[in-house]
């Protein structure tokens, strides 16, 4: 596949999680920055799961160390909702530690991708790219035989 | 009658493909320069931040390992915001901190000795950017020795 040069995100709803209020404003901005259309934020993994009942995301970057609920719990909770569309969301898990048996951990967990701080602009883009690029959730069967984000109607061209 | 298996909903890479659609280069600066601002309010949130380890210290001494992790969870936020803020020195006594948190035993001696730590953060955060970087390093390599000093934990 040709690589990514160009892009316009105006369509996207990101979900950024993190209980840092430093970190969500950047995170946030630095989206909003890029032209993506909807910038959600959660502080909590009770006020993420209550955003995404309401709108469900594109992508999600999500902070790992966050108290009392971590990242990579707010992952598993999403990965075993086999009979939502948020099951598929692709999912960065952003985090301070970068040993490997983290990064291991975070992608068997269903992560799509995992990003150490700090990170610049153009690491966050790349993390963003890399994620659209390998998402296959529109393809993705749910139990009822709809496609994921069904509800909505798309014509082919 | 639709036929809803001849529908699907475009894929993102589908969606971020068009006409609008602008080199990344340009919106990675547009990124940077939002980030720029927001890193700006890096010394309030540190303010604040401090203000939180620094009611939570004396409580640490006896507290439960709840009271402990919430402590840490602060300190680990600290750490990662001051290194997108690149606040080194603060990212590098919240390191010292960390340390320990988690490899160390939690009792009255190692509390005093997070104290210390919370003492530095708020005299390095009153200091003025670029100024006493050798003090600071020297501070931070101070509290590392006090850390190494504490007993272990022992792993079972």
């Amino acid at each position: 596949m040709a690589a990514i040069t160009k892009a316009d995100f105006s369509s996207l709803t990101i979900l950024v999680i993190d209980d840092s209020p430093f970190m969500l404003k950047l995170l946030a901005e630095m989206l909003a920055g890029f032209g993506v259309g909807k910038v959600l934020t959660a502080a909590t993994a009770d006020e993420a799961f209550q955003r995404m009942e309401l709108r469900s995301p594109d992508v999600i970057f999500c902070d790992w160390q966050m108290y009392p609920v971590d990242g990579l719990t707010i992952l598993r909770r999403l990965r075993q909702q086999h009979q939502s569309q948020l099951a598929y969301v692709p999912f960065v898990m952003v985090t301070g530690h970068n040993a490997n048996e983290d990064v291991t951990l975070a992608l068997g967990e269903g992560a799509d991708s995992y990003v150490v701080k700090p990170f610049s602009a153009e690491t966050l883009m790349n993390h963003l790219i890399k994620v659209i690029v390998g998402d296959k959730s529109h393809l993705a069967q749910l139990p009822d035989g709809s496609s994921h984000g069904a509800q909505e109607t798309w014509a082919v061209e | 009658m639709s036929d809803t298996s001849t529908k699907r909903r475009p894929s993102l890479l589908e969606r971020i493909s068009g006409p609008k659609a602008v080199p990344l280069s340009a919106l990675v600066k547009k990124g940077e320069a939002a980030a720029e601002r927001v890193q700006e309010s890096f010394g309030d949130f540190l303010g604040q931040r401090i203000r939180e380890l620094a009611d939570a210290r004396f409580r640490l001494a006896g507290a439960p390992p709840s009271a402990w992790e919430q402590f840490y969870a602060v300190v680990v936020d600290l750490r990662g915001s001051a290194a997108m803020a690149d606040q080194n020195h603060i990212g590098a006594v919240c390191r010292s901190l960390e340390t320990l948190i988690k490899e160390h035993v939690r009792d009255s001696r190692s509390a005093g000795v997070a104290g210390s730590h919370v003492d530095a953060l708020l005299l390095l955060s009153s200091a003025r950017q670029n100024e006493g970087q050798n003090d600071s390093g020297r501070l931070i390599a101070e509290l590392e020795q006090a850390v190494a000093r504490l007993p272990r934990k022992t792993t079972s």
